[in-house]
């Protein structure tokens, strides 16, 4: 290893003081901008439950109080797992825990043990979701289910959006894109590469995912895990305070909550009305796995540069005229909430916000040589969507702090949300492209809307030069003024206004 | 002369124009509702509200046009809009020989629907700007949009055109 290269790695542990501790992230070394580091070789599980689009995007109070609560209850089971299992809650998203299960620190493969600790909080997490959620989600619940991957990864304290553990590494981010595609991971099933899996359990050296239902384990699968951190993670959610009585009230937005977003401080649970945008660094985990095969001295560069780029959605979101949310990092993919001016609705932003905050994403990170350096060949995919009255609940979200850990997990949900992580995830889509859903397309200026092409059912695809182009001859025709025909043989003078 | 009346109706017939009269006196028609905007040729489904002031001397007077969109910029006089919101969208003079000219050739019916047009082209074209400049966060008005000078500078641009002509 090279010993002039400075290394700011510190245990996990102690990363998770500092993140615990709802300080700003130390660095290393504040003259030069090091970010604290910490590698950790284990398992990356990612947790998910479903539940449907009437109760994610709920109108009335009731419901939407009863949703932000039904979140609040995953988050505790996953403070409690957390414990139980000696795991690390690295993300709380919106009906999504992010647990690393560390293990040996230069093992190729998961130990047995931590293989057994996996089995066990995927049989206890998901039986106590559907145990504790289901009751309240009612028929809207449609279960929960999960994906693991191993391997090494680092992590790093960011203070975006209110603060989160970033980690970059393939085992990180295979699981949580295993999530998002089709064919969806089966309800009560733990998803993971067989080539992680003991021969017992179906493993095998084939590049494939291989689903456990890990709620009522068979013969082969019992000799992996223990029911006791079920009833650990039981007794743990039944002897816990219960929330207090309307803790999850909803409110709509006001001058605070536009306050409160603008600074960075934290929000209570808002309906809010705007288009979800998330970007997507394209490319960026090839570096990584490049770099984890190079070894510690690359990968600990790759984190720096990737540092360089944490706080630009903050200054994507001084730059852009909409109001802006900033939500947490999750891995490589920053996510903002766009919002109309206090006191509007989104009707008028429709024919443009998606273009221009395209643009503006592409032009504000290009001003600054820094920021693409940073990224080396990686390119930004992203995905924007509002809905409208038709499809979408008209570009309404649920956005609430959840309370886990001693701090605070901010989150997002609703159609938009889901649809612009759609949009980034969806396949073929790469760096440069812009993915809006169809029902958004509708409501451009036409001439930026024929720049969206179809992808599959629901989504629509821009190539940047294109919404370049678009724009630039939306400036030539806003210079132009030309004299029209009008009903009469006679015509209507060139537009000029005038000022006395 | 262009009856004022025959100029509303023309208006509200307009396609994009969702305008109803609010009150009538002998002196002024005001219509409140929406204008669809599409100049430019460029089609998108937003409309904008707006506040309609028709005069009974319509050939004099340009009729007073105020948008009520958040989006409007409030930039004064760089950007033709009075304290009052209200936008000045063409040279009067302009408008009275224009006018002036097209009363002298067709009927007064025809030249109200022509007065209608002209204004909602002027009206719209003025407002896709303003939209413009808020989608792309222009605070000053481009140097290479039209306008007239302001006050008796744009007179005079005008006149010294007009002439030439």
């Amino acid at each position: 290893m090279n010993t002039t290269l400075p290394t700011p790695l510190i245990s996990v542990d102690e990363l998770f003081t500092e993140f615990r501790s709802g300080r700003a992230p130390a660095m290393f070394n504040a003259s030069a901008g090091l970010p604290l580091t910490a590698f950790a070789n284990g398992i990356h599980v990612y947790f998910q439950i479903g539940v449907t689009l009437p109760l994610s995007a709920a109108e009335d109070d009731e419901s939407a109080e009863r949703f932000v609560e039904l979140l609040a209850d995953f988050a505790a089971i996953g403070e409690g797992a957390a414990q139980i299992a000696e795991a690390r809650l690295l993300e709380i998203q919106s009906g999504r825990l992010h647990f690393l299960l560390e293990d040996e620190p230069y093992s190729a493969t998961p130990s047995i043990s931590a293989l057994h600790r996996l089995f066990s909080l995927a049989h206890a997490v998901i039986n106590a979701s559907n145990e504790r959620l289901e009751p309240k989600a009612g028929k809207h619940w449609r279960g929960c289910c999960a994906a693991a991957d191993f391997g090494q990864a680092a992590l790093l304290h960011s203070s975006v959006g209110g603060g989160s553990i970033v980690s970059l590494g393939n085992p990180a981010n295979r699981p949580a894109k295993r999530l998002d595609q089709e064919p969806a991971v089966n309800v009560g099933c733990l998803a993971l590469p067989d080539t992680l899996l003991p021969k017992e359990l179906g493993g095998g050296t084939a590049s494939r995912w291989i689903e456990i239902d890990v709620r009522k384990p068979n013969e082969a699968t019992r000799e992996f895990l223990t029911s006791n951190y079920r009833s650990q993670l039981q007794n743990y959610m039944s002897t816990r305070a219960a929330w207090r009585p309307r803790q999850f009230r909803v409110f709509q937005p006001n001058p605070a909550f536009y306050e409160s977003a603008g600074s960075g401080g934290a929000v209570n649970p808002t309906w809010i009305q705007g288009f979800c945008f998330r970007a997507d660094l394209d490319g960026f985990s090839k570096q990584i796995a490049s770099a984890f095969a190079q070894g510690q001295e690359a990968v600990i560069q790759l984190v720096n540069r990737f540092h360089q780029v944490l706080d630009f959605p903050h200054i994507y979101a001084r730059s852009i005229r909409a109001r802006a949310l900033v939500l947490p990092w999750a891995g490589d993919c920053a996510t903002i909430l766009l919002l109309p001016p206090y006191g509007e609705t989104i009707t008028s932003e429709r024919t443009s916000l998606p273009v221009t905050a395209a643009l503006e994403w592409h032009k504000a990170f290009g001003a600054d040589r820094k920021f693409e350096q940073s990224v080396g060949n990686a390119r930004w995919a992203l995905g924007i969507a509002a809905g409208d009255v038709e499809e979408g609940n008209d570009g309404h979200m649920l956005v609430a702090d959840l309370p886990a850990l001693g701090r605070t997990f901010r989150i997002s949900a609703g159609w938009a949300s889901r649809r612009s992580d759609d949009a980034c995830q969806y396949p073929g889509v790469v760096g440069g492209d812009t993915v809006i859903t169809k029902v958004d397309r509708r409501h451009l200026w036409s001439e930026h809307a024929e720049k969206f092409k179809d992808i599959g059912s629901n989504l629509a695809r821009a190539p940047l030069e294109s919404l370049k182009k678009a724009a630039e001859e939306r400036a030539r025709r806003a210079a132009q003024s030309v004299t029209t025909a009008s009903s009469l043989p006679a015509r209507i003078p060139a537009p000029r206004p005038y000022f006395p | 002369m262009i009856p004022c009346d025959a100029f509303v109706s023309a208006l509200k017939t307009c396609s994009g124009v969702n305008l109803r009269p609010v009150s009538a006196c002998a002196l002024l028609t005001v219509l409140v509702g929406s204008l669809q905007l599409d100049g430019d040729g460029i089609v998108a489904p937003l409309t904008a509200l707006c506040t309609v002031s028709v005069p009974r001397d319509i050939e004099v007077i340009i009729p007073r046009l105020a948008c009520h969109e958040h989006w409007i910029h409030n930039g004064g006089a760089n950007w033709h809009i009075f304290s009052d919101r209200s936008l000045c969208i063409e040279l009067p003079e302009r408008w009275q020989k224009q006018l002036l000219a097209i009363s002298r050739v067709f009927s007064p019916k025809d030249a109200a629907k022509y007065a209608a047009e002209y204004f909602l082209n002027s009206a719209r074209w003025l407002l896709t700007r303003h939209r413009y400049a808020f989608e792309n966060g222009l605070a000053e008005w481009p140097q290479n949009w039209p306008q007239w000078a302001h006050g008796e500078s744009g007179r005079r641009e005008y006149f010294s055109q007009h002439k030439a002509a």
